[in-house]
């Protein structure tokens, strides 16, 4: 096995431990259970503004099966899962029109698929006979981070080709996303692609920086990210500062690709070489905790030649629960990555 | 002959009547509405007054009466920082557009850096540009361009062309065009590929084919509603929702207020921006007296310093500069 393979493979571990970390998923896994079981959590706290028990009400089984909370990926792996099968299916020159396919089949499910508002919005348009880019343009949450995962095996099927990294994942990002949206995407695919195939933390970055176009929301939010690392050798010293300064304070959901990206850039500038320390570092920003921890897993396992998941986490992360996407349900994750990582390894050595 | 005084008034007290009209039905599905009322015809209670749409209008208006020219994003920067960052109240009754630019001016950026934020594309700007549209009387490019100015300062990219949009058809509206130049206007002067353009044509072709604006409800909101998202103050959404119901209603002020009021999500800027353009192109006696009667000075609610600025005032003084400022410059 060539250490490309090994980083590609640690790159799409990595993705699928920070996501069964990400404290939000615990809530999406809630999804497998009865209805009536969300419905009282949900009871509980509204309760809380005349009980005053402010403790947050946890998603629970009670008589219901207890294995659905074990630790497992949820959202961001099982959409990056869709755009590696979706990308493995059509191979690169037909995968714009395979995604169509793909969205459309999603679109007319009978089971119902859940995601992000960018996601559901897509979905919408698409049923509406918006298609892409249109479809990534027409909702309000062009700019939230759901392409940045999905273009984590574009990344790694693509490796050291940066263009077709970004062509790729723009096209993916496009479905979904605009602007800052996609430019986040095909920056995350650029980077992942570079780091599999060797390059340094900073000589990847790079690259995937150069994508944001200049002035860009993301690129401004990427570059103060950066102020505040530098000449810094640990993250959680800047934890207070990156919050107060990344992360928005004001709206309802965190998960924008501006913060989400640059965040991710930070902590792995610093930490990147040591992926255990940069994987719990993602977790300490709640607000961000719904693709910021997959991000990090991703980006820090793509610069690893060791092995990052041993046997626990392979074990935790093997099944897909269906989550998000009912018809992924009991699917192989790990086949995929080991289907994704002959792709990239047949592109590389032909 | 319908005299510019006349349509000034128009458009500020449809606007204010809009906003204050489509209070108590703001953030609620049609199904909601329908339940809670059966149909919305009239003002619910004595005390319902306009809310942000009215008094952010009324402080543009007022920047334009003291600037008498081609306002400019550092203009309107100044204004924010002066009038409302310095207020007690700064926040009041704002929404998340607003209030995330003047984070982000506290915080040191400018327009249009503070515009570019989660909400960047909030009707925040569209609800509030119809004195660019008075002051700019048949003058579509430079209301927009007053609307861009602007909006720089708090929206970016859709929250923007849709107040570009709302500008420039109360401009048209003001110099006695058809409802039909004020939807072509409004086209032209958006991207073609934006979700504004989509979203304008989208209502106005349904709207236009129905006969009236009840039956056109319905269509209207499952065409062009976000109802998988929570939060209602999407532009382009209720941009094509207003154009759509102006189109349903032919233009009609009662009829296209009365639309806006019942067809759920934000319905006071819905309302606002249907009735500044039906407003402007009809002149105020076409808004019920029972209803313009309620419109006198402003309470100052979300932004304290507009407190006690008269509203039909304000608007003759923007309809007597509309004559005199020479726009030869801004075009």
């Amino acid at each position: 096995m060539s250490s490309n393979q090994q980083r590609g493979r640690n790159a799409l571990l990595g993705l699928a431990m920070g996501d069964s970390l990400s404290w939000t998923s615990m809530f999406h896994r809630s999804v497998l259970l009865p209805p009536w079981t969300r419905r009282i959590r949900r009871e509980m706290d509204a309760a809380s503004e005349s009980n005053n028990v402010i403790v947050t009400p946890m998603p629970f089984s009670l008589n219901q099966p207890a294995e659905h909370f074990d630790l497992s990926p949820a959202l961001c792996t099982e959409w990056s899962a869709f755009t590696a099968e979706t990308l493995l299916h059509s191979g690169p020159e037909r995968f714009a029109e395979e995604l169509l396919i793909q969205w459309r089949e999603l679109a007319d499910s009978p089971n119902p698929v859940r995601g992000y508002v960018s996601t559901q919005g897509a979905l919408q348009n698409i049923r509406n006979g918006i298609l892409p880019p249109q479809s990534g343009r027409q909702h309000p949450h062009y700019f939230d981070d759901s392409a940045l995962l999905r273009a984590v095996p574009i990344g790694v099927y693509c490796g050291s080709d940066g263009t077709l990294a970004a062509r790729l994942a723009g096209l993916d990002a496009a479905v979904t996303n605009s602007e800052d949206g996609i430019w986040g995407a095909q920056s995350v695919a650029v980077t992942v692609g570079q780091l599999t195939a060797g390059s340094t933390i900073d000589a990847a970055m790079r690259q995937g920086i150069a994508v944001l176009p200049e002035g860009s929301w993301i690129r401004r939010s990427v570059d103060e990210a950066f102020r505040i690392t530098a000449g810094a050798s640990a993250v959680v010293p800047l934890i207070p500062e990156l919050q107060r300064k990344i992360v928005n304070r004001e709206y309802s959901y965190g998960n924008v690709a501006a913060e989400t990206l640059a965040l991710a850039f930070a902590i792995v500038k610093l930490h990147g070489s040591e992926f255990n320390s940069a994987l719990s570092d993602a977790t300490a920003f709640p607000k961000s905790a719904e693709s910021l921890p997959s991000l990090v897993g991703a980006l820090a396992g793509a610069h690893s030649n060791v092995p990052v998941a041993g046997r626990a986490w392979t074990d935790s992360i093997t099944t897909l629960k269906g989550i998000a996407l009912p018809a992924f349900v009991g699917k192989n994750y790990l086949s995929i990555i080991e289907e994704v990582l002959q792709h990239a390894e047949n592109r590389r050595t032909s | 002959m319908i005299t510019l005084q006349e349509r000034a008034r128009g458009a500020f007290l449809g606007l204010a009547v809009g906003d204050a009209l489509g209070g108590p039905t703001e953030g609620k599905t049609p199904e909601a509405i329908a339940a809670q009322w059966g149909r919305v015809t009239d003002f619910l209670s004595p005390e319902q007054g306009g809310s942000d749409d009215t008094e952010y209008a009324l402080f543009g208006a007022r920047l334009l009466l003291e600037k008498r020219r081609m306002l400019t994003s550092a203009d309107m920067e100044e204004a924010y920082r002066s009038s409302i960052i310095n207020a007690t109240n700064a926040y009041k009754g704002a929404g998340f557009s607003e209030v995330i630019a003047i984070n982000q001016l506290i915080d040191g950026r400018h327009a249009p850096h503070s515009g570019q934020h989660v909400h960047s594309w909030s009707d925040g700007l569209a609800m509030r540009v119809a004195p660019y549209g008075i002051v700019a009387t048949g003058r579509p490019g430079i209301a927009a361009k007053l609307a861009a100015a602007d909006g720089a300062v708090t929206n970016a990219g859709e929250g923007i062309y849709s107040g570009q949009a709302v500008a420039a058809a109360v401009a048209v509206a003001m110099s006695g065009g058809s409802l039909e130049e004020c939807f072509r206007t409004a086209l032209q002067s958006v991207p073609g590929d934006s979700w504004t353009y989509a979203a304008l044509e989208r209502g106005i072709r349904i709207g236009s084919a129905s006969s009236e604006v009840w039956s056109a409800l319905p269509l209207l909101h499952r065409s062009i509603a976000c109802s998988y998202y929570h939060w209602t103050d999407v532009a382009p959404e209720a941009a094509g929702l207003a154009f759509g119901i102006l189109a349903a209603s032919r233009g009609v002020y009662k009829d296209a207020v009365l639309g806006a009021v019942n067809i759920g999500r934000d319905t006071d800027t819905i309302a606002a921006v249907c009735g500044a353009v039906c407003g402007a192109m009809h002149g105020s006696g076409v808004i019920p007296s029972a209803w313009s009667e309620r419109i006198t000075t402003s309470r100052g609610i979300c932004i304290r310093s507009v407190q006690g600025m008269n509203i039909r005032e304000t608007a003759d003084r923007l309809a007597v500069l509309s004559g005199e400022i020479d726009w030869s410059s801004s075009t």
